[in-house]
């Protein structure tokens, strides 16, 4: 596990709710592939860390399931819940404001004023 | 390259031996991603023991396995109690319960004591019957994991017509006709009846509620 692979962890909700966001429907196996695919390989969430995040969103009523047989099989798939899209979406902005904060720390020059540089 | 159902099954043990078992539903969840992932590398020319060893240990092992299986239990506990507490605040808001309490009143002044014995008799080896066939019916729907996904409608359907057609009124005969035949304070045998109509109405309309809305808040079976 790479050292990115850490810090994924602690934001695998809000990259499950926006990949569901984008694609309607997704199954555990699919989650980890995309992000997999996204990232070039260069991310990978772990199937020990992506399972627990799909339940807790589910029971905390973020997230719908439904199953499906495919190829003779049940295939259980994760959908963001009716009316929960706005929670979502403020989740989201939450993640994005804390990297956008992380970013003034770990750059502090763009703290200074154009004056100042 | 696909796999062989010889293969399959051993995926399928893996899993269940890996488990402690008690839910069907979060063993398929895991199948189908062992299935899909193994299928996946063995095209990639990984032989099948290799593959099911790289993706067991992907996962972690039987600790991570566990630990998956601990988180889907504590969401179906989670959800249960929420679907619990709405229900309990519905049908005492809603004054449901004067229904039974007025339908006990009534059977309680019914004078079921002066009825036939071969009636009483058959009514109570009947609802015994029904009774043990109730819990046993319960266990073996919780060992299925039926107990969460409620995937057997026909089942399910059978377990709603023996508690409304057969448990609530035999039930309440016949600890009618106990009561009456054993105490002789007829403000405990009142209240005895009473209260049993309520307990067997609650939990006729706890099941029912919690069919519909756990089928419309989780799995669905296409």
């Amino acid at each position: 596990m790479n050292d990115s692979n850490s810090l994924l962890k602690g934001s695998l909700s809000a990259i499950i709710l926006k990949l569901l966001s984008i694609h309607g429907h997704m199954y555990g196996y699919e989650i980890c592939q995309h992000v997999k695919g996204l990232t070039n390989g260069q991310m990978r969430i772990t199937e020990g860390a992506i399972y627990p995040s799909l339940h807790k969103l589910e029971s905390e009523g973020l997230l719908i399931s439904f199953t499906e047989i495919v190829e003779g099989r049940n295939r259980k798939y994760y959908a963001v819940a009716p009316g929960q899209e706005g929670l979502t979406e403020s989740r989201l902005n939450l993640l994005q404001e804390f990297i956008g904060q992380l970013q003034l720390i770990l750059n502090p020059t763009s703290l200074l004023k154009p004056t100042d540089q | 390259m696909t796999t062989t159902s010889h293969q399959q099954k051993t995926i399928y043990s893996l899993i269940e031996n890996s488990l402690s078992c008690e839910y069907e539903e979060i063993q398929d969840e895991l199948y189908d991603h062992f299935l899909t992932e193994i299928t996946a590398l063995m095209k990639n020319d990984i032989s099948f023991t290799d593959a099911i060893n790289i993706v067991y240990n992907d996962f972690g092992g039987q600790p991570e396995l566990l630990r998956i299986e601990a988180s889907y239990i504590a969401m179906i506990k989670k959800q249960g109690k929420v679907l619990y507490k709405q229900f309990a605040s519905q049908y005492f808001m809603s004054f449901h319960w004067l229904i039974p309490m007025l339908l006990g009143v009534l059977v309680y002044i019914i004078p079921f004591n002066k009825l036939p014995f071969p009636f009483i008799a058959i009514n109570i080896l009947v609802y015994f019957l029904v009774v043990i066939y109730g819990m046993w019916y319960f266990k073996k729907w919780r060992l299925e994991g039926e107990y969460r996904s409620f995937n057997n409608e026909k089942k399910n359907l059978k377990a709603i017509i023996i508690f409304n057609y057969y448990v609530r009124p035999l039930s309440s005969l016949s600890s009618l006709i106990f009561v009456f035949n054993h105490t002789d304070n007829p403000i405990i045998s009142f209240l005895t009846t009473v209260v049993l109509y309520l307990a067997v109405d609650y939990s006729v309309s706890f099941l029912k509620y919690m069919k519909h809305n756990w089928l419309l808040s989780s799995t669905k079976y296409a």
